[in-house]
């Protein structure tokens, strides 16, 4: 009978790195991130941990990663997907799985990545009334954007 | 005339369980919609993390869980020496699982005081947060702090234990277990306390696996989920323990498992007592931490949390500080994809102590 992993080998377009024996990254281009997302819940990944983004700024890309846990094989399979820089969108999981909803909400505001077919992502989560670029970006000094929007605090007996 | 009419609960609000806001609307003293509202503690731990040297990180990543800062340390350390393909000497796998477990005990020492008080009961919360102390005072003995240990660190432990450690936790077990049975006899085994949680906020398996819930919450639907089993870290491949499950998936359920995890954790620190070795390396050698650069690649390292599964998903870049670091803590997914749906329908005095019963931290969600 082919084993869960002989499995996922199989999944179209897909790139397999096993890390360790429960570690296992599957790297696909963004146009198959959502069947093989699919594909893998089929499988038996049903919990999504975590949803977020690496700003691969020299490259010009956003790298989205989705770490994927199943119950039954106690794997951990870290589906990994590039987008440009330029016009970052990717289309949501959240009908896949649930709990990627909010995951959307916060690397659309963080990263500035627009999640087709999330209606929440654009609308404010936790920053508000944000102007700068997304602070999550690497290109976000935030060091800078401290300086020129709050009075910096000397210390009790520190020279001015 | 309108019926329905929208309230709000925190961020300044006993019933909070931390800063965090809630948005609920309302009919009658019925929830038709809850909607979290977080920011109000925002430190951006993963930016700032950037910014730092690994080693500097340390004083950083124990303030993204206040009641249960030693599961970042945990995490934070496995990472890296996943990255750098570094084993821990054996005694430090010891210590860390007894420090990893003394921090689950004083975290639902403190849930349990808070959930009491969100059902009226302040005894208990007195009692129990008192008793919280007590452990918090074991932590001070091996780091000088109480809070925040920063004591876990990649390679082992930052120093060994004191002497005479192992006998002040054993002795401090010997009286939380005496003391349980006052826990139980005040509150969990009072008939109010059943009347107030049996049925309510239910999350059914199917709904839990489903809306990707970890830890208790899972357990209490009848999920045996447990990252300490299933994927073992520190020393807990060693230790012998049950996963508690329960079936009805409500509060009731949720706070049994809670205080079943909290005795298994007693026992288990006693075990770790009884087979650490007695001597020996508590870290391994590692490069200057302010000159030692992390190999290039990413990683995901978890441990079990008070509420489920906590992770540090890590991109090295080569050099010495982490090209992006992303948290994972379990609340995040149980405040959005649950706490919005199970407290719909709920009475508006049951919706301070289902968010408990979830046990949304906060600070896992602003990070």
């Amino acid at each position: 009978m082919m084993g869960v992993v002989d499995k996922i080998k199989e999944l179209d377009g897909a790139k397999i790195t096993i890390q360790r024996e429960n570690r296992i990254f599957v790297d696909v281009d963004k146009d198959r991130v959502i069947g093989t997302l699919y594909s893998l819940k089929l499988m038996g990944f049903h919990q999504l941990s975590v949803q977020n983004v690496v700003d691969r700024i020299k490259d010009g890309k956003f790298e989205i990663f989705y770490v994927l846990y199943s119950h039954e094989y106690k794997i951990n399979v870290i589906v990994r997907t590039w987008v440009d820089r330029d016009n970052p969108v990717i289309e949501t999981a959240d009908k896949i799985y649930p709990s990627a909803h909010t995951w959307e909400r916060e690397i659309s505001e963080m990263f500035g990545i627009k999640v087709e077919g999330n209606e929440d992502c654009g609308k404010p989560f936790i920053l508000e009334n944000w102007k700068d670029i997304p602070p999550m970006r690497k290109d976000f000094d935030s060091v800078k954007y401290s300086s020129e929007h709050f009075v910096f605090r000397h210390s009790e007996g520190e020279n001015e | 005339m309108n019926k329905s009419y929208e309230l709000f609960i925190g961020p300044n609000h006993p019933g909070i369980p931390g800063n965090f806001s809630l948005k609920i609307e309302l009919e009658g003293d019925t929830v038709v919609s809850a909607k979290g509202d977080p920011g109000y503690l925002h430190r951006a731990f993963e930016k700032a993390m950037e910014g730092r040297y690994y080693i500097q990180n340390l004083a950083l990543i124990p303030r993204i869980c206040v009641p249960e800062p030693d599961i970042n340390e945990a995490a934070y350390a496995m990472a890296v020496e996943d990255l750098m393909g570094v084993e821990i000497p054996e005694r430090a796998k010891y210590i860390r699982t007894i420090v990893l477990e003394l921090a689950r005990v004083a975290n639902y020492t403190m849930w349990l005081g808070g959930l009491a008080g969100t059902l009226g009961l302040y005894t208990l919360a007195q009692w129990s947060i008192g008793d919280r102390d007590y452990a918090l005072d074991l932590f001070s003995d091996i780091c000088g702090a109480r809070v925040y240990h920063m004591y876990i660190w990649p390679g082992g432990v930052r120093r060994d234990l004191t002497p005479g450690w192992e006998d002040s936790v054993l002795s401090y077990i010997r009286y939380l277990k005496n003391r349980l049975i006052d826990y139980d006899n005040i509150f969990l085994k009072n008939v109010m306390f059943k009347y107030r949680t049996k049925g309510i906020a239910v999350v059914t398996k199917e709904q839990a696996i489903e809306w990707g819930a970890t830890g208790p919450i899972l357990k209490a639907a009848g999920v045996a989920q447990d990252v300490r089993k299933d994927d073992p870290y520190a020393a807990y491949e060693y230790l012998d323990f049950e996963i508690p499950t329960l079936t009805d998936g409500d509060s009731w359920s949720r706070a049994m498992i809670r205080r079943w995890e909290l005795e298994n954790s007693l026992n288990m620190i006693e075990q770790a007592i009884k087979k650490m070795p007695k001597k020996g390396p508590v870290c391994a050698k590692m490069p200057n931490p302010l000159k030692g650069y992390v190999p290039e690649g990413e990683t995901y390292a978890k441990v079990e949390s008070a509420r489920g599964e906590h992770g540090f998903y890590m991109v090295s870049d080569g050099t010495g500080k982490p090209y992006r670091v992303a948290v994972r803590g379990a609340s995040h997914t149980h405040m959005f994809t649950i706490a919005e749906k199970v407290l719909v329908g709920q009475r508006l005095a049951d919706v301070s102590h289902t968010l408990v019963s979830l046990d949304i931290c906060p600070p896992e969600i602003d990070r």
